[in-house]
């Protein structure tokens, strides 16, 4: 691990708990201090609150789902260039296109991101070099 | 008008005008004929009345020269010139006195017509006379004035030359007129030469002859005189005359008509002054002195300056004209009436056959067809009657069969009219202006309207058409599309049409709009549309379905497949080597079941028409280009290596690049797939223009493709025996996807395969240079 003092802080806003176990223990191995919330509501909240270098937002989730959540954060002055990648099962065109608006970095289809594949994509965004 | 009137008014106008015309000519011919002929008849008489004229003065010539031959004149009047010319008085006295008693007792006693002798001295003065107070009158001053006589010439005659001078009349003298003549007067003695020897003194008769004159001209003298005949002309024509004029244009013998014309009645007619201003004799018609037309002939007796007139009413002598004309008019109009007539019953019986045809034609026109022409015979009408019953005859079958196909006409209609009532969708035929024209009764239901209620309606009376929330601009409806561009418009479900109707009920459709030609002409357009709410209700649950599978079966794979990764990865603990060989099998397992999810979604996309195109100018071989790189890490895990032939230009179109990029993507992965590891380990794309087209190929050099699956490799699910072989893993749905992706974008697939030797896919797509 390059920089163990200064850990990147993730926050995971994951409704599913299996995901977003298995995102929390991944991503802490690969050396990152995760954090999570589990509906978009709860997630603007830490957010706020904890001010995470990089935020995972689901799409698909109750009480307030990603859209809804990145749309209010976007709103917000501390959320406004707050860094969010979107993982979501979901491959529906238009809230592809719709998060895009929002200034998501990207829109990843979570089946087909390994943990291993993840920490580099999350690596090139927060300009970590291994 | 009757064609026979028609005949009889053409025939007998040819023969009125035919014998008019003869008649004109006859009658002109006639004319001129008989002109000819008097005229000529005319001019021989005048010539005879000359001779006439002339042999009668000539008689009162012989008498002058007769007398003044007389001895004792010639003795007594040289004593009588010899005593004035002495001056002696008693002897002149004497003389004088003797002289005149001779010629008034022993000359003038002895022929009647002569009135008086005189005897003129040297100087034109009376020296004697039968009539005793002219002594002394001055005969030559008369000469001067009056043209009374030529004694001028007289006196410087030779011996037998007299001279006339006729038709004078002078109060003095006598009541009629006179002629004078004059001869000198020659001694009785010779001279040396034995030739007579002239006196200054001539002698002057005066005869009072001028009915004498009238009477020889006319033939009366002749007739008085005991001659048989004499006075044909006269007797003859009542117009005719025979006068004459002096100089002066005044008649100088009386006319036929009027005794005391003589001398009084002025002749200035064309004749009259032809013969004395230019000296010629005319022969013709002209207008005589009481302005009626004559024929006529002139003489000019130039030596006594008269002119000798024949003359004959014109219409008198063209009497026996007018009785011909007369005659030959009756005789035209006799030939006229008999050929009218001949012709108008020729026509009534010739024409008799075209009566009865043109009767038989009004019964037809009534509507009677069964009735027949009868007219025998094998003229030109008897042929027109024949012709005429074989067209009523045909005419009949006509109608026949007329009937018949309308009849026929009729159960078609009803045929098409139950095949239309009773198709399951709704119909509407719609006008080139786009006015409702049909409409079956599924159309009425659905669109809640009665056709009788909208007939000639235009379209946009009874509804709205809507994608999705949108109302369509009128130019941009199925119909008025499909009109304007002669284009079968088809809108399915995936195409989101709606109609609103006037309850504002909105009705999801499927719209099939065919145009309607006529020839060339587009003449409206035929609309089938479905309510396709049923349907619209299933596809809804089923895109949802699609979208809850994703979700739902994503979200357990994507566990699973991340604590399988934990566990592979050592970051649950150290495994030994049966757990890490079944971990791996689960992962295997595990993505290959995320594969198949992700296949059957997008196919169930792709089926649904739910995928989205958007269309944008890109650069194929970069899209190729992007492809390949997504490509090449599996490409790695095989030891295979892309060659990716570029093509020399740079082909731009406009398609969806993502669609694009996933046909050769299916490609791509399945070159790798069924690749061995043998001799050659390429992959080869190369990226072409043909034409209007784009054509992208995918060689390898893998197992190949067997004979028997040809048929069914762009099946669904189908897998060729070798390839399953070849790898277990796939599902199928590759080549099936890129068929339907490629139907989507216009494109083509083929390929051509050799079993162990590999394999060209190829798919050509259209290049686009605009978006319509």
């Amino acid at each position: 691990m390059a920089q163990i003092k200064n850990k990147p802080k993730i926050l995971i806003i994951e409704d599913e708990k299996f995901i977003s176990k298995a995102y929390q223990v991944g991503l802490a191995h690969e050396g990152f201090k995760t954090i999570a919330a589990y509906d978009g509501k709860e997630g603007l909240a830490m957010a706020k609150k904890e001010k995470p270098d990089l935020i995972l937002l689901d799409i698909i989730m109750p009480v307030m789902d990603g859209l809804t959540m990145l749309k209010e954060l976007r709103g917000q002055e501390w959320g406004k260039d707050m860094k969010v990648l979107v993982l979501t099962n979901s491959n529906d065109q238009a809230k592809t296109s719709e998060s895009a608006h929002l200034n998501a970095i990207d829109f990843l289809l979570k089946s087909e991101w390994s943990i291993e594949l993840l920490t580099k994509k999350i690596n090139e965004i927060l300009n970590i070099k291994d | 008008m009757k064609l026979r009137t028609k005949a009889v008014i053409l025939v007998s106008t040819f023969i009125f005008l035919l014998i008019g015309g003869l008649l004109l000519y006859l009658d002109g011919y006639l004319r001129k004929y008989l002109k000819d002929q008097m005229i000529n008849n005319l001019r021989v008489m005048a010539e005879v009345s000359e001779g006439t004229y002339f042999a009668f003065t000539e008689n009162e010539k012989i008498r002058t020269i007769d007398w003044s031959s007389d001895g004792y004149i010639r003795n007594d009047t040289e004593a009588l010139l010899e005593a004035i010319k002495s001056g002696n008085a008693e002897e002149k006295d004497k003389l004088t006195k003797e002289l005149s008693a001779y010629l008034r007792e022993r000359k003038i006693v002895y022929d009647p017509k002569v009135i008086i002798f005189d005897i003129l001295g040297p100087t034109g003065m009376v020296i004697a006379s039968s009539k005793e107070d002219r002594i002394g009158v001055d005969e030559a001053e008369e000469e001067k004035r009056l043209n009374a006589h030529k004694f001028s010439f007289a006196v410087k005659a030779e011996f037998g030359q007299a001279f006339i001078r006729p038709v004078i009349f002078e109060e003095d003298e006598s009541a009629e007129p006179m002629t004078h003549v004059v001869a000198r007067v020659f001694s009785t003695k010779r001279d040396d030469l034995g030739k007579l020897i002239p006196l200054d003194a001539v002698i002057l008769l005066h005869f009072t002859d001028a009915d004498k004159i009238n009477d020889m001209l006319s033939g009366k003298w002749a007739a008085d005189q005991g001659a048989v005949s004499g006075q044909a002309l006269f007797q003859k024509y009542k117009t005719a005359e025979i006068y004459l004029v002096g100089e002066d244009k005044i008649m100088a013998s009386s006319s036929r008509f009027d005794a005391g014309s003589i001398l009084r009645q002025k002749v200035d007619t064309v004749p009259v002054r032809n013969c004395f201003e230019n000296k010629k004799e005319i022969t013709g018609e002209y207008l005589n002195y009481s302005g009626k037309p004559v024929l006529g002939s002139t003489m000019c007796l130039e030596r006594d300056d008269l002119a000798l007139i024949l003359e004959v009413g014109a219409d008198e002598v063209l009497a026996p004209l007018k009785e011909v004309s007369n005659r030959l008019i009756m005789a035209g109009l006799l030939a006229f009436l008999a050929s009218a007539l001949t012709i108008t019953i020729l026509s009534r019986f010739l024409l008799s056959g075209l009566r009865k045809i043109a009767m038989v034609a009004g019964e037809v026109a009534k509507g009677d067809l069964d009735i027949r022409a009868e007219v025998k015979g094998k003229d030109e009408i008897g042929q027109l009657a024949k012709v005429f019953n074989q067209m009523l005859a045909s005419i009949q079958k006509s109608q026949a069969d007329l009937f018949a196909a309308e009849i026929n006409l009729r159960e078609e209609k009803d045929r098409l009219n139950a095949v239309i009532s009773s198709i399951g969708e709704g119909l509407v035929v719609v006008s080139a202006d786009y006015k409702v024209m049909l409409m079956n009764k599924i159309a009425e239901r659905i669109l809640e309207v009665s056709y009788s209620g909208i007939k000639d309606k235009k379209g946009d009376k009874i509804l709205t058409v809507l994608k999705g929330d949108k109302i369509l601009p009128f130019e941009e409806r199925p119909v008025v599309q499909a009109i304007r561009t002669g284009k079968a418009v088809f809108k399915e479900l995936s195409d989101n049409y709606y109609y609103q109707l006037l309850s504002g009920k909105k009705i999801p459709v499927t719209i099939s709009t065919t145009p309607l030609k006529y020839g060339e002409t587009i003449i409206g357009a035929v609309v089938v549309f479905r309510d396709i709410t049923d349907e619209k209700q299933l596809d809804d649950a089923k895109s949802n379905f699609i979208s809850i599978a994703s979700h739902q079966l994503r979200t357990p794979l994507t566990a699973i497949k991340l604590f399988v990764e934990m566990l592979n990865t050592g970051k649950a603990g150290r495994l030994n080597k049966t757990q890490k060989e079944y971990i791996e099998d689960v992962s295997i397992s595990t993505e290959r079941m995320i594969g198949l999810v992700n296949d059957l979604l997008n196919l169930s996309r792709i089926e649904s028409g739910k995928l989205k195109s958007a269309l944008m100018l890109v650069r194929i071989d970069e899209v190729v280009k992007s492809a390949i790189d997504e490509a090449d890490v599996l490409a790695k895990e095989k030891k295979l290596s892309l060659v990716f032939k570029k093509p020399k230009n740079i082909i731009q179109s406009n398609l969806d690049a993502d669609l694009f990029r996933q046909v050769i993507h299916n490609l791509l992965t399945n070159a790798i797939r069924y690749s061995t590891n043998g001799k050659k380990n390429d992959i080869i794309v190369r990226v072409e223009k043909n034409g209007k087209e784009c054509i992208v190929s995918v060689q390898d050099f893998g197992i190949g493709i067997p004979d028997e699956a040809k048929s069914r490799l762009f099946d669904r699910f189908y897998r060729a025996d070798n390839a399953v072989k070849a790898d277990a893993n796939g599902t199928g749905v590759g080549l099936y996807t890129i068929k339907m992706l490629l139907n989507r974008m216009g494109g083509k697939v083929w390929y051509e395969s050799q079993i162990g030797k590999g394999t060209i896919f190829s798919v050509s797509i259209p290049i686009i240079d605009k978006i319509k």
